[in-house]
């Protein structure tokens, strides 16, 4: 099988320094002007773990240090053989290749915002002392469940505006989702041109000043995970 | 926990104190970072794609892996606190 971790212009499509899965090199496979990154692998199963994750976004982040625009592919993408990449490469040329042009000298930064304390809004209520099994005490319980749950849909929203608000004029493009999950406020992801970089996290460092009950997270640089072209595709099949 | 310096996506900066439970918490945030992306995000060509878990479960499997983690690490910070720094 043929294991594809990113797409990037065919002129620079060079040897890496880096190996792929199962410490395979990885090679090219050209189709017009776009270049697939691939490596050779013997089985048709790969284990998503933290380990074959990482070795995959070294390759990854290898093609973007050395190239100004890559393309991610997600994990556990594989083709029967070389000559099968190359016409999906080509069947895809033209969105592969805007998708090149939007994310040009561009990496893509992280946000995650959570609350430092489990007592805060949104954790769900401690049961009464009292036993009390009425129909009454039952609406009211879900009247108070709802009230946190608005208050905590509503914190979040706040600051997820404040905080996109001083953060998205630094990038081209922003993703974001709030409450993902009880305690995480926010994820989100911007399209930051290189040299915007040091500005964002320095902005970010200063609002997460300004929110010391909050738990502000950066990371990256990322490649552009969030900001790549979605294909039309009908062939994809899941396990 | 590297500085604050961000050089690649493994470098994760909390903007907030470095103790020892937040290392521990954002070396596991910076793993859900990297499954959030590989998994759900990326170009999705046609082919096959084969993986042992669904994505999206995945995803939600880590969350819950982190959000534990954190009230795991509060809980040692507020019993170590408790009973003057003692580990228990």
């Amino acid at each position: 099988m043929i294991y594809v971790y990113a797409i990037t212009d065919t002129g620079c499509a060079a040897p890496l320094d880096v190996r792929g899965l199962d410490d395979q090199p990885v090679t090219w496979q050209a189709a017009g002007n776009l270049a697939g990154a691939c490596s050779a692998l013997p089985q048709r199963h790969v284990d998503p773990s933290a380990e074959q994750l990482w070795r995959h976004e070294t390759v990854v982040e290898s093609i973007m240090r050395r190239c100004d625009a890559v393309l991610p592919v997600r994990f556990g993408m594989m083709f029967d053989s070389e000559p099968a990449l190359a016409e999906i490469l080509a069947r895809h040329a033209g969105a592969l290749a805007a998708g090149l042009d939007r994310v040009r000298e561009c990496v893509e930064m992280g946000l995650r915002v959570m609350r430092r304390s489990a007592d805060d809004a949104g954790s769900p209520p401690r049961p009464s002392n009292h036993s009390d099994r009425s129909g009454r005490a039952y609406m009211l319980a879900r009247l108070e469940d709802e009230r946190r749950r608005r208050a905590a849909q509503a914190q979040a929203e706040q600051v997820g505006d404040a905080l996109h608000t001083a953060l998205a004029p630094l990038a081209h493009d922003t993703t974001r989702r709030v409450l993902p999950a009880p305690r995480v406020l926010l994820t989100a992801a911007y399209l930051v041109s290189r040299d915007q970089v040091e500005a964002f996290t320095t902005r970010a460092r200063a609002l997460a000043g300004d929110h010391p009950d909050l738990r502000i997270t950066c990371t990256g640089p990322w490649p552009p995970y969030h900001f790549s072209p979605a294909l039309e595709s009908t062939e994809t099949a899941h396990a | 926990m590297k500085s604050e310096t961000l050089t690649t996506a493994s470098s994760t900066s909390t903007l907030a104190s470095q103790a020892d439970d937040d290392a521990a918490v954002e070396k596991e945030a910076t793993l859900l970072d990297l499954v959030d992306r590989l998994l759900d995000k990326g170009v999705v060509l046609s082919g096959d794609v084969t993986l042992s878990v669904a994505d999206v479960d995945l995803v939600y499997v880590g969350l819950r892996v982190l959000i534990s983690s954190v009230e795991a690490a509060e809980r040692r910070r507020n019993g170590e606190a408790e009973t003057g720094g003692r580990t228990e």
